[in-house]
């Protein structure tokens, strides 16, 4: 009951203050009478502090977030599973739009065929920008060429931005294998057999231990599971040598000390570690660069400037304390690059993909 | 950690924890209780609302659900004949016999029993033992997950009813099932007949459905199916669960929940598998009166208790390496994760006292469990006075919705009214419908472990027999094997004898 | 009319069968590997079940007609054809569903009572009304997006 109370006036004060400021009142008070609305647990507490922003005071960007007005709910279709980190990032963007426009934001959990199954129902959706859906780059790059059943094609939707992308990297588990090193390595296959942990023929950590250690000319074979985190479970446990992995995921086991990285594979060496500099595959002379990326999609034929004005939105958001809060509880950080830097990224990765596959794969 | 305790205990007693713990319990009954609906529902639709309370209450409210579902799945495996999860399925083979007896109240007041002595076991081993369990867990590579699997599909030989061969043909239909979809080892998609949407494989919520609630529908539709209780026979007037019965079985609850909380303490594994190996172990041990499938209360105990030990014990692993044991724990691990606990090794020293919380937590919510089942049992009795007609509709439409909750997908329910036609005359030939669930449990674990195994040893099938923890389990398998052959020959000749003697008296 | 049939037999041809349909179908759904697979290919398991299937129905035939070993059962004809039907309105019900959820279920949850043979009135209402609430419930509440 005083949790009602409360929430009723945090809200009431809310509503005073943003109708005060002028801008972006109608949203905004929107929200607040939803927010009270709904449960006694309603959103006031956190909220007074940083509900002032977002709708009003953005730089000189021609779109602001407040230039789109959603006429109904959010409809963002994710192709993971609920509760991994893919899925907990969704959340909190999918919590941004909420925040921003005040109409929900539901996430509706869609797996299967690597995000197809998901893009066929975003197909068959009305072209409104509340129609979104959270892609990975493997819809584009990899599922194509492994799955024929599987045909989506980049030019058939729009990018609204990418959410994040993380490096992936080379684990490996000193501690059992006496493996400090990429050198370290190379001289340890020489003896004995190269066992790595990844996912699938098919999957982005398969393709790229497959890709290293083919240009290598290591022979390797692959123990597969369903998430990366088993895999270093795997290193860690001494039954796999090695095994790639993002940076989130592997961040626990290095602190720890049982786990060192010791490739990565992007463009720049990776410095997020403390006091632990990852050198590239470039570097060591393999010119593979793969960057896990998700991003936030909606079909082709939306009005650009919804599109541009929800990037907008996102972008505000993204600058709260909120956000910044959530984003640090669920190691999250963000990468939120523009569309057309996002569709650029997935062509090259593309491109990369369909030379390994012939070379690796085809038969 | 004395210290630690401490702090943490301050921040969970409090009113607003002992209140949202209830909720989460009541939420949790309730949806485990429903065919169709599961925690995982529950659990993601209440996330966004738990941002608005603090931490700790909200993470006790989703790990009460998580708790409260799973018991409230074996509530509607008693009652109608339809497991709400998966571990349910092993209640049922005792519980729903004890129900159509006319003690549909004893029945479920043993599961809240055993579920509660498990419950309560696994959550102490859980806040003393946690670090250290999760260390002997990490060796657990892929043969040893191949021979717990073995030993599991074992099973299989005591849930076959009168024929073995029979059962061995359900098993191998839940191991087919389960390889439908996108092939775990090898990238490969099998039988999908070029589907999409039979590329991630049949979700096992959607047979369990169609297998026991609709091929029951279709049953109750002609009259074939044995009429329900409030039908068969007057409710026992012995309807409630006795003292004796609760020393009688406490040795198996004991027994079984430890067997619950160290196969959940393996990294991926849930109660299903461990109920399942209780069950078998409880009936291996079985005395010449005690009628295992006839609705024999340790039948109910056995599987219960571990059951509730294993969810316990599944979060060991969860917090610790952030490995889940099914979906609804791995919907728990994101919870935990937008609230701020860093699953890890470091877990217990950068939030101990929150986390010690829900662990102290965990144990408290065993007993209110207790105390609010008590309660809402006597409300699900009820149901089964509903009379027959009704209840056969209003369950057909929940479960229509419910499988279709299940993905968004309307495969599903596809899926389920195709297994609820194929399963009614599955029962006409005989072919028990338990082993399905064993099979499609166990089916994909055995089979990408093996394949795993062997390209760890470079094809060698030695490497089975050289990893302790691994051959332990198989000669744990064949010699349960024979022991439940010799057991059963011996039961049946004391059985013989027992009912002779009955007879002439 | 009762028809007598004998469930091990019975059971071990449709086993048998099955077995061989699955060991025709199997070539035609899985592909071939990728990798190294020591043996075990994707289509080791399957095949270990289709062959399991055929060895195991050819075991009951056996027991059933050699070792006379087998259990007469029998179905009323008029019970079954009414069983049928019951299907065929299941089957009307996975095709309509698609189209609307609140229709095709009302329509099923009427079914299921008329073939019951129900005559109460108000159970009919009240199958109306549960299944209008749990439209409500599963897209409002829970945020199930049903058709």
């Amino acid at each position: 009951m005083r949790k009602r109370v409360l929430a009723l006036t945090m809200a009431g004060i809310m509503a005073a203050t943003v109708t005060a400021c002028g801008g972006g009142a109608s949203t905004a008070t929107t929200a607040a009478t939803t927010a009270a609305a709904t449960t006694a647990a309603a959103p006031a507490e956190t909220e007074a502090a940083s509900e002032g922003e977002p709708a009003e005071g953005e730089a000189a960007g021609a779109v602001t977030a407040d230039s789109f007005k959603p006429g109904k709910d959010f409809n963002i279709r994710v192709p993971f599973a609920a509760g991994g980190s893919a899925d907990t990032i969704s959340r909190i963007i999918g919590q941004g739009l909420q925040k921003t426009y005040g109409n929900s934001a539901v996430i509706n959990n869609l797996t299967g065929a690597n995000g197809a199954i998901a893009a066929a129902d975003l197909d068959s959706a009305k072209s409104d920008a509340t129609e979104l859906m959270v892609g990975g780059i493997a819809m584009f790059t990899l599922a194509p060429l492994f799955n024929p059943d599987i045909n989506l094609s980049l030019d058939d939707y729009q990018f609204v931005c990418s959410i994040v992308s993380e490096d992936q990297m080379l684990f490996v588990a000193p501690g059992n294998s006496g493996i400090e090193d990429w050198a370290g390595l190379q001289e340890y296959a020489k003896n004995n057999r190269i066992v790595f942990g990844s996912n699938t023929p098919g999957g982005a950590t398969h393709m790229l231990q497959t890709m290293l250690f083919g240009e290598a000319g290591i022979e390797a074979e692959a123990v597969t599971s369903d998430g990366s985190a088993k895999d270093l479970l795997a290193v860690a446990g001494g039954n796999v040598v090695c095994a790639a992995a993002t940076s989130s995921l592997g961040a626990q086991y290095v602190e720890e000390g049982t786990l060192i990285p010791i490739v990565v594979f992007s463009e720049e060496p990776y410095t997020g570690y403390d006091g632990i500099e990852v050198p590239t595959a470039k570097s060591l002379g393999y010119d593979i660069v793969f960057q896990t990326c998700n991003f936030l999609m909606t079909k082709k034929d939306v009005n650009p400037d919804d599109v541009a004005a929800i990037y907008q939105a996102i972008l505000d958001y993204s600058e709260t304390d909120e956000f910044k809060e959530l984003a640090a509880n669920a190691s999250y950080i963000p990468d939120l690059s523009d569309g057309e830097t996002v569709k650029q990224t997935i062509a090259d990765a593309a491109a990369m993909c369909q030379d390994a596959y012939n070379k690796y794969y085809a038969k | 950690m004395g210290q630690v305790i401490g702090e943490a205990m301050v921040n969970l007693l409090t009113v607003q924890n002992f209140i949202f713990v209830n909720i989460g319990l009541f939420i949790g009954i309730i949806f485990g209780a429903i065919p169709g609906m599961n925690g995982n529902l529950a659990i993601t639709v209440l996330l966004p609302f738990t941002f608005q309370i603090d931490t700790i209450p909200a993470l006790l409210m989703l790990t009460a659900i998580f708790f409260g579902s799973n018991f409230g799945g074996s509530i509607s495996a008693i009652l109608i004949n339809t497991p709400g999860t998966n571990a349910a399925a092993a209640t049922l083979i005792d519980g729903y016999p004890m129900c159509q007896k006319g003690q549909p109240r004893r029945a479920l007041d043993m599961a809240l029993v055993a579920s509660t002595v498990g419950g309560l076991i696994s959550a102490l081993c859980l806040l003393f033992f946690a670090p250290q369990i999760s260390k002997v867990a990490i060796t657990f590579g892929s043969p040893e997950y191949f021979a717990l699997a073995i030993f599991g599909l074992s099973v299989i030989a005591s849930v076959s009813g009168k024929s073995l061969v029979k059962g061995l043909i359900s098993g191998g239909l839940g191991i087919l099932l389960a390889s439908v979809g996108i092939d775990s080892v090898s990238g490969l998609t099998r039988f999908t007949f070029g589907n999409l949407r039979l590329y991630n494989g049949i979700k096992m919520l959607a047979v369990l459905l169609g297998v026991y609630a609709i091929a029951q529908m279709i049953g109750r539709i002609n009259k074939t199916e044995a009429v329900a209780v409030s039908e068969l026979k007057e409710i026992d007037k012995d309807d409630h669960i006795t003292k004796a019965d609760v020393k009688k079985t406490l040795p198996t609850m004991l027994k079984s929940a430890s067997i619950g909380a160290f196969i959940g303490a393996v990294p991926g594994t849930g109660g299903a598998i461990a109920s399942f190996i209780a069950y078998n172990e409880a009936k291996r041990c079985a005395k010449p009166d005690e009628k295992f499938g006839e609705g024999e209360i340790k039948g109910i105990a056995a599987p219960e208790s571990a059951n509730n030990g294993a969810t316990a014990a599944t979060l060991i692993p969860l917090l610790t390496l952030g490995i889940p044991g099914d979906v609804v724990a791995a919907t728990l691990l994101g919870a935990f994760t937008m609230h701020g606990l860093v699953v890890g090794p470091k877990l217990f020293t950068t939030s101990g006292p929150v986390v010690y919380a829900v662990l102290i937590g965990c144990v408290i919510a065993q007993i209110l469990m207790f105390v609010q089942g008590k309660y809402l049992l006597g409300l699900f009795v009820k149901i089964t006075h509903i009379p027959q007609d009704l209840l056969t509709a209003i369950l057909v439409v929940i479960c229509c919705a419910g499988a279709f909750a299940i993905g968004s997908s309307e495969m599903d329910v596809y899926v389920m009214l195709a297994f609820g036609v194929i399963a009614y005359f599955m029962q006409k030939i005989d072919l028990p419908p338990v082993p399905i669930v064993l099979g499609m449990v166990l089916g994909p674990t055995a089979e990408s472990n093996l394949r795993n195994s062997l390209v760890m040893s470079g094809g060698s099938w030695s490497i089975f027999v050289k990893r302790p923890i691994c051959l332990a389990f198989i000669i744990l398998t064949f010699v349960l094997i024979y022991l439940l052959k010799k057991g059963d020959a011996k039961q049946r000749k004391a059985t013989d004898k027992f009912m002779k003697t009955e007879q002439m008296d | 009319m009762k028809v007598k049939y004998r469930s091990n037999l019975v059971a071990g041809i449709v086993s048998v069968i099955l077995g061989i349909i699955c060991m025709v179908l199997i070539p035609r759904q899985i592909g071939e590997d990728y990798s190294a697979t020591y043996g075990i290919t994707s289509k080791t398991v399957p095949y270990a079940v289709a062959v399991l299937w055929i060895v195991c129905g050819l075991v009951l035939m056996f027991q059933s007609l050699v070792l006379k070993k087998d259990e007469i059962k029998s179905f009323e004809v008029a019970k079954e054809v009414k069983a049928l039907a019951y299907m065929a309105v299941l089957l009307i019900y996975a095709v309509l569903f698609t189209r609307s959820f609140l229709a095709s279920t009302i329509f099923l949850g009427v079914a299921t009572l008329m073939f019951t043979g129900s005559r109460k009135k108000t159970f009919y209402l009240i199958i109306l009304g549960v299944v209008v609430i749990l439209y409500l419930l599963f897209s409002k509440v829970l945020h199930v997006q049903l058709p």
